[in-house]
């Protein structure tokens, strides 16, 4: 009799107190939220209308003038540029990557744990550090131009030429978290019904009409997830490009992270670099939302 | 729209008054009782002088206790500014001397977070040469500590193993790039892939090519009455790159980093490196004992007798106008710029006293760089009496581009008029 009772709540008329009852559980999280990102960010973006240089107690209203110097600013038009340039080539080289690595490991083949664990290990490491790693890799007696050196190539300097800077920078990051796309596409990968692969093998699909047929379309959702995290990452990326090449050399891998960090805070123009971040803020904002509504439409379409 | 301004004021003092609560109380004191702690901040190139400060400071003055934060430059900038936009900056804080910088004394001083030293002991003892940077319509505002030179570091045991002399004409110069190139070395290393360190070449330059036969030239600058790209500024970046195309830096100079750069001086792959005199204590570091240096200026053109080098005021300290501690700070910046302070200060970091120090023994090695401050041949770095930090950034940035090849040393300038138009900000 005991038992009965909750099971005659949820059908009956308290379900909807129940449920109005849980919204509360989101006011501690939900005020923090406030308190911490949503109020300051708020405040923050107010003083992109100022001209406020991070130190003077005065500031004065100067409306949209930040903007508009931004529009009519060919460096920061080249940092959107770039910030543009790094988001898809991560993200297309990625999920590609990680999409492969999945598949490998998740075949029968004999050291695919061991291997799991190797490449998702760059992606345990900060950012930071990997920057500096690399720097050193890719330097000009590093361990790179050495292996190329093996093959009679000469060496490039491949974070000190303008052309190969921001390539260079993408493998990097492509390096560092495909291992990371990886994990979220096996786990995908893991649950995808058994039977049904071994019945399309009975039936005779080979390894490629296998997986473009069965097992591509159940792969949708953790394609959108890898999808959204890599551009967001993408569209915001610093340390690395801080650490390995500063923005340089010329500007020629300046993003906007970089490029609005160093407006805030060598530059003295706190409300400029404010105003490069909120139009950052809107540009992730439009293109992972744009991306989460066409792929949302994609996985219905494909259940 | 008014509104919205009141509303953002009001918000952003809201912010700021529920920071400064929120911190804690770093720069306390128990006031009478005579034990205070007095919080220093400084930046990571001047490690070697925190601990050995603290020691001294403490023995002398029992009861007192230093308490320092050291941080990178850039780390530094960002942290301190918004420290003491929001009143919790520490007591005593490392501030560059002049302007041109983030953290530089006119900048912060302007804003009026910093106390007023003029009746201090040391302020009278400044040296004129460096009168200028620490002082603002005759107030000072910054005590002075260390005088840094940029030079010509050079592995002269490497040097003198290949038979080479260091160079002291432009010809000359060309001819040492020659033979280092032809004995697969490169005369100098060259860190361009670091942006601070593109700066040091034309640095070395502009006092032979521009401020000593011109000494008024950054008050023209100032008055509106010169540019760079109407100067000789046009003949040391010319110079740089003629430097370049000579082969006297190694490979891949635009990839280089500091660290690396100095490693290849250390080892002797390069025989020398323009840098800070700081420097040298690194490359000793990575060099096998017993290796020997020599700091040397920079040769700009075939008259070695008007050679010049920069020289500028290095580590400088202000105290914090809203430090409430502000009578221990005081006391302890008279301290650092007194001939005992600046004597364990300067020693430490391998550094010589901005104010002359009686008791003080420089290291041999500096020599010449000192012969050359006490003669009057040296001129101030160039950024301290820029009116905004961005002109120095864009310097850095221009300079990569001319080192690639993509931009002309004419445009190069124009594009760090155009920063410098731009005023102070």
């Amino acid at each position: 009799m005991a038992l009965d009772r909750p099971v005659r709540r949820r059908k009956g008329g308290i379900d909807l107190n129940h449920r109005r009852g849980l919204w509360l559980f989101l006011v501690p999280a939900a005020a923090i939220y406030i308190f911490i990102v949503l109020y300051p960010s708020i405040q923050g973006a107010a003083l992109s209308f100022t001209d406020w240089n991070g130190l003077d107690p005065v500031k004065n209203f100067i409306g949209f003038d930040n903007y508009v110097k931004l529009f009519h600013d060919p460096k920061a038009l080249a940092s959107v540029w770039h910030t543009l340039i790094i988001a898809f080539t991560i993200t297309i080289v990625q999920n590609l990557v990680g999409l492969l690595l999945a598949l490998g490991v998740n075949s029968k083949i004999k050291s695919r744990n061991v291997l799991r664990v190797v490449f998702f290990a760059p992606a345990v490491i900060t950012p930071v550090a990997t920057g500096y790693l690399w720097q050193n890799l890719l330097g000009q007696k590093g361990a790179v131009n050495e292996f190329f050196g093996f093959f009679g190539i000469p060496p490039v300097t491949w974070l000190g030429n303008q052309s190969t800077a921001i390539w260079a920078i993408c493998v990097v990051i492509i390096w560092q978290f495909a291992g990371y796309s990886m994990v979220i596409f096996l786990a995908n990968l893991q649950g995808i019904p058994q039977e049904v692969i071994e019945a399309s093998m009975v039936d005779g699909a080979g390894p490629i009409r296998r997986f473009w047929s069965i097992i591509r379309p159940e792969l949708a959702p953790s394609l959108t997830i890898n999808l959204m995290l890599s551009i967001i990452g993408g569209l915001k990326i610093f340390d690395q490009v801080w650490v390995m090449t500063g923005g340089g050399p010329g500007g020629s891998t300046e993003t906007m992270s970089t490029f609005l960090y160093k407006n805030a805070f060598q530059f003295g123009d706190f409300a400029y670099g404010i105003a490069i971040a909120v139009v950052l803020a809107i540009l992730v904002g439009i293109i992972s939302g744009g991306q989460f509504v066409i792929l949302g439409r994609q996985n219905r379409g494909s259940k | 729209m008014r509104y919205k301004v009141v509303g953002a004021l009001a918000a952003s003092t809201l912010l700021v008054a529920g920071l400064a609560a929120c911190s804690n109380d770093t720069g306390s004191s128990s006031g009478s009782g005579g034990s205070s702690t007095v919080t220093w901040a400084l930046l990571t190139s001047e490690k070697p002088a925190a601990d050995l400060v603290k020691a001294a400071y403490e023995k002398a003055n029992p009861g007192v206790t230093i308490n320092y934060t050291i941080s990178d430059v850039d780390n530094y900038q960002t942290t301190t500014r918004t420290q003491l936009s929001s009143g919790t900056a520490p007591d005593v804080i490392y501030t560059w001397a002049g302007d041109g910088n983030p953290m530089a004394m006119t900048v912060v001083q302007k804003a009026g977070l910093i106390v007023d030293l003029s009746n201090e002991p040391f302020a009278s003892k400044i040296p004129s040469g460096i009168a200028p940077v620490t002082s603002i319509d005759g107030k000072t505002y910054v005590a002075p500590i260390t005088f840094s030179g940029i030079g010509a570091a050079y592995n002269q045991t490497a040097m003198d193993a290949a038979g080479l002399k260091a160079p002291t004409t432009w010809t000359e110069l060309l001819a040492f790039c020659g033979s280092a190139k032809s004995m697969g070395k490169s005369a100098f290393a060259l860190a361009a892939g670091t942006p601070w360190n593109t700066q040091l070449i034309p640095y070395a330059l502009t006092p032979t090519l521009v401020y000593g036969p011109n000494p008024d030239f950054a008050a023209q600058m100032s008055a509106g009455k010169a540019t760079f790209a109407d100067s000789e500024w046009k003949t040391a970046f010319d110079k740089y790159k003629q430097m370049q195309d000579a082969g006297c830096f190694q490979d891949g100079d635009l990839g280089t980093s500091y660290e690396d750069a100095l490693k290849l001086v250390a080892t002797g792959d390069a025989f020398g490196s323009v840098q800070v005199n700081s420097s040298i204590a690194a490359m000793q570091q990575d060099a096998a004992s017993g290796t020997q240096f020599s700091y040397l200026p920079m040769p700009a053109n075939d008259d070695a007798t008007s050679t010049r080098m920069a020289g500028a005021v290095g580590a400088s300290y202000a105290v914090n106008a809203a430090s409430k501690n502000k009578d221990a700070a005081i006391k302890f910046v008279d301290w650092l710029a007194s001939d005992e302070g600046s004597t364990v200060y300067a020693t430490a970091v391998a550094g010589i006293p901005a104010i002359p120090s009686t008791t003080f023994k420089a290291d041999p090695l500096l020599a010449t760089f000192i012969k050359y401050q006490t003669d009057g041949k040296t001129d101030p770095f160039m950024d301290q009496l820029w009116p905004n930090s961005k002109v120095q950034q864009v310097h850095f940035e221009v300079l990569q581009q001319l080192l690639a090849g993509t931009l002309s040393s004419e445009d190069a300038l124009k594009q760090m008029d155009a920063a410098y138009a731009e005023g102070e900000g």
